[in-house]
């Protein structure tokens, strides 16, 4: 009986393995043709258009909330004003902030309080005050003051209220954003026959950027060994896998760091949800099961070229934070929207996306950690074949650093963001260690992120440690 | 060597030294051939595409450092040079610029240059720009692009040759007017309304493309303008009349407005009865507004019951353009007996712009007004200074 449980294990553990590759091999194919036709169909000459005719740029209103943020508020607000494109605003939704994040911005920016007559259109904790500036230099720029509601999703909420545009950025105040960056995002909203709700762009790590008054003037690999690993990991992430889940408009996620929301739908969704701890995720699938109740076509893109910096984890304390509550999140994504898997009656989000997220992404760590104890097991009870086992280990380690290789050539061909190749190098020679050095500890975050969910445990909003990118600035904010 | 006799090699060897082995085994030596083709093909793609970057670099500075203080007085100088000119002063630098890569090099440093000046507002000389792109072949050599097989690279040429403000003929877009790919085919049909001397506006009789989205409505913008530049256009009515797609009727009402086309004014409000699509009406409605026809007052407010909220709000946005008594009256009803919060805020904003008059209703709102009516007043007059 044991032999045949053993032996239907390690056969199902090698055909999880081989359907992700297979499905990552189709999705990198699907992602690079998608790339091609980016690259060929949005260059800049449409974006130039853009900005020499503002009468044809549709108004983008971004919002980035921030909470303690005062080591990077200013710096991070320089950065969204100086964006190249003729309509937007920029809109600071201070959560409540107990440091000098507030007082910061109105002196800086020279902010007075207005009166704002607001309209409480998605649920969110109660606004104090919205202030303008006085001089026209910063006349794009409203920062709204409220009550702490002690998530982002609450703050991003009181931005959505005050919004003035068909669309908004929901980003955060530790990212900076390319110039061009919102040139590039409503670019695939125009060019579509169908409404699109929300469009996604590729993210990566500041950590080793030079950034002078807010301005990324020289893009660089992280310098620390966590942020390097997580450069490679995103790029993988947005160039193979929701490039390619977008060439069938079947894009899981418009992450929280950055992304292009239609506004009405979000309203209509009843906004992003306080109490969800993957809000972006969750958001992402209420606006597509929205669309399918309501019979309306829609479409979700995501664009390969990098638009937004942030500050990844320096350490593996701040990692860990950040992977917890991703596994948090995931597992309350599936929680409360068990409905959608394997529903027909939403589209490809329940026949698709949502089965895919269920058996590789949330299974994914417990499959691994699982199959890692059965193999020590095997080891123990010298059930390996020494003859053919080093095959399967070269295969589960080819199927990363394979990939990996592929989306930093994919990213290289889109744009050469580092300007020395050596630079690329480390990514390429980081990403042969990831699955030694980075991907165990992944996968040991996320599963205390599901154990915390399940035991009701530490559902405090995770602390991030921002070290800033002026020389002095270092502080520990929540 | 022949490369697929390694190829087959390697696979009778693989296939040889694991023929007695379980299939699972055999699926695995497979998958690993694979990945490791994958591993590889990219590394050297990788290798590749870097080289190619660091080559053009190189290119790019060689021809910076060579003739970019010649090209930058030439094309700067207020005297108009001759090509001969031209030619003898750049004499030494000709043959830097004679392969393929070269001249798309060179064609980007000058489009860098033009784009860089008209941003700090420098004079360009155009016609000094024209004859020193001619003597290096430059619009010949974007004309042939157009003429290539690959859209990538006729698209590639219809961007280059607009940004380079050369006038092409008409004869080489043709050629893609009709293509497969649509995003070269809308392209080059806008390109058209510019440069073709015969029929510029013939695809807008025809509602442009059956795939008609906002991005093109960027690029037919563009070309509008660049044109009417040269000489006013045509009555735009007519391509809505003959229009059967609303997104392109919409687009062309909007166009109208823009290019101020006042005459066209009656027969739009004379449509806006006629058509049902609510995208056509807003557009009509705001043309009405923006060309500033007051006969259509009347008419707007007679529909204002009768539309949805999109349409209602495009009414109110246009009679506050006619800033006539009965619009202020008007708006001021509506005021009274709208309950919807947003709905109130556009609507003090529109009696905003009545100016005193308008002002004074607001006021006189306020001192009745408690709650959101406050705020509201408060905020128009604050964020409009009165």
């Amino acid at each position: 009986m044991h032999d045949i449980f053993f032996s239907f294990y390690g056969y199902a553990i090698f055909f999880y393995a081989t359907s992700i590759t297979c499905i990552y091999l189709t999705l990198a194919i699907l992602g690079y043709f998608n790339i091609l036709r980016n690259r060929i169909r949005y260059t800049k000459r449409e974006e130039k258009m853009l900005t020499e005719y503002p009468e044809t740029a549709p108004g983008i209103s971004v919002v980035a909330p921030a909470y303690n943020e005062e080591v990077i508020v200013i710096d991070s607000v320089k950065s969204l004003l100086s964006l190249d494109y003729p309509n937007f605003e920029v809109i600071v939704v201070n959560d409540g902030s107990t440091d000098d994040t507030l007082e910061l911005l109105v002196d800086n920016f020279d902010m007075v309080e207005v009166p704002y007559a607001y309209i409480n259109k998605v649920s969110c904790q109660p606004m104090k005050r919205v202030f303008r500036s006085f001089n026209p230099k910063y006349e794009r720029l409203i920062v709204v003051d409220k009550e702490n509601g002690g998530t982002k999703a609450d703050a991003m909420n009181a931005g959505v209220n005050v919004a003035k545009y068909d669309y908004f950025i929901n980003t955060d105040v530790d990212c900076f954003l390319a110039s061009d960056t919102l040139a590039k995002v409503i670019l695939p909203v125009l060019d579509s026959d169908v409404p699109v709700i929300a469009v996604g762009a590729t993210m990566r790590m500041a950590n080793g950027c030079d950034i002078e008054q807010g301005v990324i003037t020289r893009v660089k690999p992280p310098k620390q060994i966590i942020p390097t690993f997580q450069e490679t990991e995103y790029l993988r992430s947005y160039l193979v896998a929701k490039m390619g889940w977008s060439a069938l408009n079947a894009v899981p996620n418009v992450s929280g760091g950055f992304g292009l929301f239609e506004r009405q739908t979000v309203i209509n969704c009843g906004g992003f949800d306080p109490y969800s701890h993957a809000e972006d995720m969750d958001m992402t699938l209420r606006m597509i099961a929205y669309k399918h109740e309501h019979h309306q076509p829609y479409r979700i893109v995501q664009t390969p070229f990098s638009c937004c910096w942030t500050e990844g984890p320096p350490n593996l304390k701040v990692l860990a934070r950040q992977r917890t509550r991703w596994g948090r999140g995931l597992l309350q994504i599936f929680v409360n929207h068990r409905k959608f898997l394997f529903n027909r009656k939403y589209g490809r989000m329940g026949l698709i996306i949502m089965p895919y997220a269920f058996f590789f992404e949330l299974l994914a760590p417990i499959i691994e950690i699982s199959g890692f104890l059965f193999l020590l097991f095997q080891v123990y009870t010298q059930q390996i074949n020494p003859a053919t086992f080093w095959l399967m280990l070269l295969y589960v380690y080819l199927i990363g650093i394979s990939i990996s290789t592929l989306t930093i050539m994919f990213d290289i061909s889109i744009k050469r963001q580092y300007k020395s190749f050596s630079e690329y190098l480390k990514l390429i020679l980081f990403s042969s260690f990831e699955a030694f050095l980075y991907h165990p500890f992944i996968v040991i975050f996320s599963l205390r992120g599901y154990w915390q969910f399940m035991t009701k445990k530490n559902f405090k909003w995770g602390t991030m440690t921002r070290q800033g990118f002026q020389p002095t600035a270092n502080s520990e904010v929540a | 060597m022949d490369l697929n006799y390694y190829i087959q090699y390697y696979v009778f060897y693989l296939e040889s030294k694991f023929l007695g082995y379980p299939f699972i085994i055999r699926l695995t030596v497979l998958l690993i051939s694979i990945l490791l083709l994958i591993y590889f093909f990219s590394l050297i793609r990788f290798l590749a595409i870097n080289w190619y970057y660091r080559v053009n670099e190189k290119r790019k500075n060689r021809i910076e450092s060579k003739m970019g203080n010649r090209i930058n007085d030439i094309i700067f100088d207020p005297y108009h040079h001759s090509k001969e000119e031209i030619a003898y002063s750049l004499a030494d630098s000709i043959k830097l610029v004679k392969r393929r890569r070269d001249k798309l090099i060179f064609t980007d440093i000058i489009i860098d240059l033009l784009s860089n000046a008209r941003k700090s507002n420098q004079t360009i000389n155009q016609n000094n720009v024209q004859t020193l792109i001619q003597s290096y072949g430059i619009p010949e050599f974007w004309e042939n692009e157009l003429k290539s097989g690959s859209s990538k690279k006729r698209r590639e040429a219809l961007r280059k040759l607009d940004d380079l403000g050369n006038g092409f003929t008409g004869a080489i877009v043709m050629r893609s007017v009709y293509h497969k790919d649509k995003g070269l085919r809308k392209h080059a049909r806008a390109a058209v309304m510019q440069y073709d001397t015969n029929d510029p506006f013939k695809f807008l009789e025809e509602s442009f493309d059956s795939d008609f989205n906002a991005l093109d409505e960027v690029i037919i913008h563009h070309f509008l303008t660049s044109r009417s530049k040269s000489g006013p256009l045509p009555m735009l009515t007519r391509y809505v009349r003959n229009s059967n797609n609303d997104a392109f009727k919409a687009f062309i009402i909007k166009e109208i407005g823009f290019f101020n086309q006042v005459d066209s004014a009656p027969i739009l409000s004379s449509m806006l009865e006629q058509n049902s699509s609510n995208a056509v009406k807003i557009a009509i409605i705001e043309t009405l507004g923006k060309l500033n026809y007051g006969e259509a007052e009347q008419q707007l407010i007679g529909l204002y019951d009768l539309t949805n909220k999109d349409v209602q709000k495009s009414i109110i946005h246009s009679i506050a353009q006619f800033k006539t008594d009965k619009g202020l009256e008007y708006l001021t009803g509506l005021y009274m007996i709208s309950y919807d919060k947003e709905r109130k805020i556009d609507l003090a904003y529109c009696i905003q712009q009545f100016g005193n008059k308008g002002n004074q209703v607001l006021k006189s709102f306020a001192t009745h007004a408690n709650g959101f009516d406050k705020k509201v007043f408060d905020q128009v007059t604050y964020h409009t200074g009165t």
